[in-house]
């Protein structure tokens, strides 16, 4: 394991403390009262000072800062003011969903992408390349929420193929996947067509041309391992920050994940949910784009050196 | 050395959702009968299982098909025994006693008696430990008690309040299990026909029919509670029968469906009002002339058309029109931008003035067709677009805020559930003044005051009658806001529905909803 990696993972309870602390006093100066929303617009002053005070509001900031804290430390995030369960429960019930969009959307954007990218790079400045092209920008043009809702009237309205929403079973997680895959779709496309545009253009890809190495074999086995880091850094990035990308998405087909939880909690001043969701968001970018620098270090002998 | 494998966190997870989605699959597809199931969609998830720490309409539509009320209230108010067969009150009005259904049990089992309504008052009552819906009770409620009798209860309300019934029909006041605990959050745990089976966060609510109900038993065997913001959404998933009743659908739509042998439409017209509130404490609400000029230039008709595509009233009272208080004193005609300009020339601002309006996001279309309706008489309307929170903490701001903020006016919605007193005191008494309450714009009028006191506390129909219609003449002629209109409830039913009731306060019950054949494919 390189010193940059050790490097991360060392920072890492750093990283988290600056974030709690930073989320912890922004979310408590956010316009809107947690107690106002609870109570209702019919509620007098004492009705919502007395939530205030139920929900410890009252108490200055540092203060509850200092209860977080402890309780983060001993694995308790609080518990959520809306819906009075624990936090860690409620995180714990909605991030498979969200794991599980992620990498249906990431698996379905790196089988578009790659082998695109692929031929696009292989055969540069031809009709597919231009088409492939054509594609990404649309795709990475597409706003999320439009074309969700083009799949649905044509997929559960018209045809009457897949479910419109929720997360009954298999069928319900094409759409959601489709939709939060087409920003990646195009930015692995586009990586991966202009790294092994790159690759070939360098002197040890002549060589094995000139000792009669086939197309094929030439791009799979000699370009593409060397034109992946730059794309496996570009998924580390993106997939780190599917939270925030599958908001929309989740919201849309009432996908039970994180990103719907989030909007909810934001809506009605949810505390405790907005920082353990922050949390575990900062902590998945912070993990995954390890475990990227992590994974190019093994494929590419020039990073073990770094 | 030893080597042991041990899956890496990040598959263990992955096999843990994969689980939860075929879980998720196969409890989907039970075996039950489609023609007797029922899938309702409304735009808001509910906020509790618990019927006193809650506010909202969307929630109390859920929970009305669990628990019951001593009493239930019909669409147009009426007023029938439901855990209680009869009541009796003191010449005062100040005690009343309810004598209890027998034979009735809680879904844990527990027998429902006097002590058991009494605990779960006094529960919406501790000052203790306040839940959400309490304050408009421990406003008319002083104690609750039992009486010699195990199947009678006692209220002692601090003040004669002729719209008690009307009040405990309302659902923060069902009756709950004394032994659900702290669970009730999570958990319903009341008398009603259907008992509460599972409340996936995110997702959905399913409820089965109570088999142990005391009344008749619903042809509906299983009940799924759906939620999305998203209107396009709703309307979507009526037509593919992922739902069979959609709440608060958009006029839009509404009007879409007409003529649709699939789907009907149900018009509640016991909507929300809408009003902007005019701060009374800045200079186009300090002078009366201004505040006319701007009810003046509202061609209210024009809102309720392209707004509402007439699925709404102009607003021509501080009430609903269907409530039974309800006068119009409204100038005829109202829309005048002509006497709007001729008062705004009176009130020396010939040149035109600018107004500053706080608007939630859902509603700037409301506050965009007024921009250009006012600038007809000269009037310059400037919006600010709120999120939620945001909005609520600006309207809610005290006269310094507001005025460090610039606000002329707040665009509000309010609906009573027919009772005058919970619209007009939040709305336009002095004390209810913000943040301390809901009259946004500072009004202050002694004599209105005094009226709506006398009105909440009046018995004699006829002299309260007498009452509101003295307060809605006082208001209209001070112009303290700008009211647009009623807006109806609209709920989408697909067309085997029938009996579905919108209550006063806006909740649906399905208690007697049934399908009268086979459902569309």
């Amino acid at each position: 394991m390189n010193a940059r990696i050790i490097n991360k993972m060392l920072m890492l309870p750093v990283v988290m403390l600056v974030v709690s602390f930073a989320v912890f006093v922004a979310v408590r100066h956010l316009p809107g009262d947690p107690a106002r929303m609870l109570a209702g617009p019919a509620a007098t002053q004492d009705a919502v000072d007395a939530v205030h005070h139920s929900l410890g509001l009252d108490r200055p900031v540092m203060q509850q800062y200092g209860g977080f804290m402890r309780g983060a430390l001993a694995g308790d995030l609080g518990v959520s003011i809306e819906s009075r369960q624990p936090v860690g429960r409620e995180i714990a019930s909605h991030f498979p969903y969200t794991l599980l969009l992620g990498l249906s959307a990431y698996a379905l954007a790196l089988c578009f992408g790659i082998p695109g990218g692929l031929a696009a790079a292989m055969f540069q400045d031809g009709v597919w390349d231009r088409i492939f092209m054509g594609i990404t920008i649309v795709l990475a043009s597409v706003p999320n929420f439009w074309f969700a809702l083009l799949l649905m009237e044509l997929f559960s309205v018209r045809l009457g193929l897949l479910p419109l929403m929720g997360a009954h079973s298999w069928s319900s997680l094409l759409m959601p996947s489709l939709t939060l895959a087409l920003m990646p779709m195009a930015l692995i496309g586009r990586m991966t067509r202009a790294s092994m545009i790159a690759v070939l253009s360098r002197d040890y890809i002549r060589t094995a041309r000139a000792k009669g190495v086939g197309l094929m074999r030439l791009c799979l086995r000699h370009a593409l391992p060397n034109a992946l880091p730059p794309v496996i850094t570009v998924i580390g990035m993106n997939l780190g920050s599917v939270i925030g990308g599958a908001v929309v998405t989740e919201t849309v087909f009432g996908w039970p994940g994180l990103g719907h939880l989030m909007i909810e909690a934001v809506r009605w001043r949810d505390y405790p949910v907005i920082e353990g969701v922050t949390l575990v968001a900062v902590l998945s970018v912070i993990l995954v784009n390890l475990a990227a620098d992590i994974l190019i270090s093994r494929i590419d002998p020039k990073a073990r050196r770094i | 050395m030893k080597c042991q494998y041990r899956p890496p966190l990040s598959r263990m997870t992955f096999f843990a959702c994969i689980g939860m989605l075929c879980a998720s699959s196969a409890h989907a597809s039970p075996a039950v009968d489609a023609s007797r199931c029922l899938s309702v969609m409304q735009p808001e998830p509910p906020r509790s299982m618990d019927p006193a720490d809650q506010v909202a309409t969307d929630t109390s539509s859920i929970l009305t098909a669990m628990y019951e009320g001593l009493v239930r209230s019909d669409a147009d108010g009426t007023i029938h025994p439901l855990l209680a067969t009869a009541w009796t009150h003191d010449p005062q009005g100040t005690t009343w006693d309810f004598v209890l259904r027998r034979n009735v049990r809680f879904h844990d089992g527990h027998p429902m008696t006097a002590d058991a309504v009494m605990r779960s008052f006094r529960r919406l009552l501790d000052r203790t430990a306040p839940l959400a819906g309490s304050s408009r009770f421990m406003a008319v409620v002083d104690t609750v008690t039992t009486t010699d009798d195990d199947m009678t209860v006692r209220f002692h309300l601090r003040r004669p309040y002729p719209d008690f019934l009307l009040l405990l029909s309302f659902s923060q006041a069902y009756v709950t299990s004394p032994f659900a605990g702290t669970s009730l959050s999570r958990q319903a745990d009341g008398t009603g026909p259907f008992r509460f089976v599972e409340w996936k966060s995110s997702e959905y609510v399913m409820q089965s029919r109570n088999p142990d109900y005391w009344g008749t038993q619903s042809d509906i065997t299983n009940v799924r509670w759906l939620w999305s913001a998203e209107p396009s959404v709703m309307d979507m998933s009526l037509h593919t029968g992922d739902s069979d009743i959609v709440s608060n659908l958009p006029a839009l739509y509404a009007q879409q469906m007409q003529g649709d042998p699939r789907f009907v439409i149900y018009d509640d017209r016991n909507g929300p009002l809408y009003w902007i509130a005019i701060n009374m404490d800045r200079r186009s609400g300090s002078d009366i002339r201004i505040r006319q000029a701007l009810n003046y230039a509202t061609d209210r008709h024009a809102l309720v058309h392209a707004l509402l595509r007439d699925r709404g009233q102009p607003a021509r009272s501080p009430l609903q029109p269907v409530s039974p208080y309800f006068v119009s004193y409204a100038p005829d005609p109202q829309y005048d931008p002509q006497r709007a300009r001729t008062l705004l020339s009176d009130a020396g601002l010939a040149a035109g003035m600018t107004f500053n309006l706080a608007v939630q996001d859902m509603d700037e279309p409301i506050a965009e067709a007024l921009q250009d309706m006012w600038k007809k008489s000269g009037i310059k309307l400037r919006i600010s677009r709120l999120e939620g929170g945001v909005y609520a903490s600006e309207a809610f701001a005290d006269p310094m805020q507001k005025e460090a903020l610039q606000l002329d006016g707040v665009l509000a919605s309010w609906s009573s559930g027919f009772i005058p007193d919970m619209q007009l005191r939040p709305l336009f008494y002095s004390a209810s003044a913000a943040p301390a309450g809901a009259n946004l714009g500072f009004f202050h009028n002694p004599d209105v005051d005094a009226l709506i006191n006398q009105g909440a506390v009046e018995t004699s129909e006829d002299l309260r009658k007498d009452i509101y219609a003295r307060v809605q003449k006082m208001i209209m002629h001070d112009a303290p806001a700008v009211l647009i209109y009623t807006r109806d409830t609209l709920v989408g039913m697909r067309a085997d529905i029938t009996g579905l009731v919108v209550r006063p306060d806006g909740a649906l019950d399905i208690t007697h909803v049934t399908r009268n054949r086979q459902p569309h494919s």
